[in-house]
């Protein structure tokens, strides 16, 4: 029970009242959304631990790809080429340096291949939050990152899939803010979720690399989110919980099913 | 009369080796340069699961050296892969050499090398104390030896054996996952068979 506590406290607790604080503070000063990818930090570091200046671990490189990420969406705004150009080449530079460890002892041209679909994708999420039209990209996003907390949990690793549950309790309270709102425009559009993209990406290619999560299920991880925000319907958001379903039942259908925590 | 042929020369060939083994285990090591046994030599931990039971897996990959001199000058060097770990069930090796615990991609190998060798009167060495590099950290650890046996084996080498035990903590190096369900004393037991070269 207490490591069940120790779990949940980190992943859920914390990262939902800081996102109740986070959406009530924007009430009143909407700038405040701005700042959403921040309130991850705190799950972040009690997960992981406080990360070292220059990262020693792929976990590690989380901590400044939020803070970069946040500053270049705030600064470049209104600048929509600047802001996709910057924020692709940033996954690139975390895509490289979450690699590193693994490539410097031997070339892998599979990884290689997966880390370019993995920025094509990014390129193509990027460009559908730029243009802003998706009606529930924040409920998209969480349907995703709650979907690979339960996959990479089950997988490979609790501490990864416990990073990417804190990502969909951040959130959580912002999707059901838009649901509640009859999807209506976003409060937090998808400008704003551009760095949330980042860090799911970048917790997606953690788990393919260090978690060995099979690759069928990391594929349709990485449809998800983009499930979820190419068709500009009512309904997105079902594309996104069908792929993150599917991953779900690939893995538990093709992993070995016998109990082990 | 085929049968009992057969099992007269497999009795006589046991004899042989079973003396070949009684002399390997007489003698106190000879001075040299031994290369570790991978074949022979065997790397198990045990650690505490929830408090109940003690779980013991092992590390399938492990090479090293052992310079043994009469001057208590000894050096040892091991070096274990850590994707090699193997606790007799696939889901819960793919969890160890996830993030969670060995992070294995990250930092395959884990390496021991001594700086001090410590021999009792024979000129056995009992004790071990050296860096171990586990995780991305490095700790000093002090290993208990105890000398097994040493002498010719039966294809003209010559063979050491060497018994080593440690306990270390874990969360030393920076392995802090669970807490409260694993233990953060790990038993180590290095079985270890080198051939002189």
């Amino acid at each position: 029970m207490e490591a069940l506590i120790q779990m949940i406290l980190p992943s859920v607790v914390l990262p939902l009242l800081l996102s109740v604080l986070l959406w009530w503070i924007s009430r009143y000063y909407s700038v405040a959304l701005w700042a959403l990818p921040l309130i991850w930090l705190p799950s972040l570091i009690w997960l992981i631990g406080w990360p070292s200046l220059v990262p020693a671990e792929a976990n590690e490189w989380l901590m400044w790809l939020v803070i970069i990420a946040t500053l270049i969406n705030f600064m470049y705004k209104s600048k929509p080429r600047v802001l996709l150009a910057s924020h692709t080449f940033l996954l690139l530079l975390a895509v490289i340096a979450i690699a590193w460890p693994v490539m410097k002892y031997q070339f892998d041209m599979t990884l290689v291949i997966e880390l370019l679909v993995v920025i094509t994708v990014a390129i193509v999420l990027y460009l559908f939050s730029v243009s802003n039209l998706i009606t529930t990209p924040t409920l998209s996003m969480a349907i995703s990152s709650a979907g690979m907390g339960i996959v990479i949990a089950l997988g490979g690793s609790l501490l990864v899939g416990q990073l990417a549950a804190s990502l969909a309790s951040v959130l959580a309270v912002f999707a059901i803010s838009e649901v509640i709102r009859k999807r209506q425009q976003s409060s937090l559009g998808t400008l704003k979720l551009i760095p949330v993209m980042q860090i799911y990406l970048a917790i997606l290619v953690i788990a393919r690399i260090f978690a060995e999560i099979p690759a069928g299920p990391s594929a349709l991880l990485l449809v998800a989110p983009l499930a979820g925000l190419i068709p500009a319907t009512r309904y997105a958001s079902a594309f996104s919980a069908v792929s993150v379903t599917a991953a779900i039942s690939w893995l538990l259908l093709t992993a070995d099913s016998s109990s082990y925590y | 009369m085929k049968n009992s042929i057969f099992k007269t020369a497999y009795s006589a060939a046991a004899i042989v080796i079973a003396l070949g083994a009684t002399s390997v285990s007489a003698e106190v090591a000879k001075v040299g340069f031994y290369k570790i046994d991978p074949a022979h030599t065997n790397v198990q931990f045990s650690v505490s699961h929830l408090g109940t039971s003690n779980l013991v897996g092992r590390f399938n990959k492990v090479a090293g050296d052992i310079s043994l001199k009469s001057n208590g000058d000894s050096k040892v060097e091991v070096t274990i892969q850590t994707n090699s770990v193997d606790s007799n069930h696939q889901k819960r090796d793919q969890h160890l050499r996830s993030p969670d615990f060995f992070n294995a991609r990250q930092y395959p190998v884990m390496k021991f090398v001594s700086n001090k060798v410590s021999h009792n009167n024979k000129g056995e060495p009992v004790s071990v104390t050296g860096k171990l590099s586990l995780h991305g950290v490095t700790q000093d650890v002090t290993l208990a030896v105890k000398p097994v046996g040493a002498g010719k084996d039966p294809w003209g080498g010559y063979r050491a054996g060497y018994d080593a035990t440690t306990t270390i903590k874990r969360s030393a190096f920076g392995m802090n996952f669970m807490p409260g369900g694993i233990g953060d004393d790990i038993s180590i037991t290095l079985n270890i068979e080198a051939i002189k070269q």
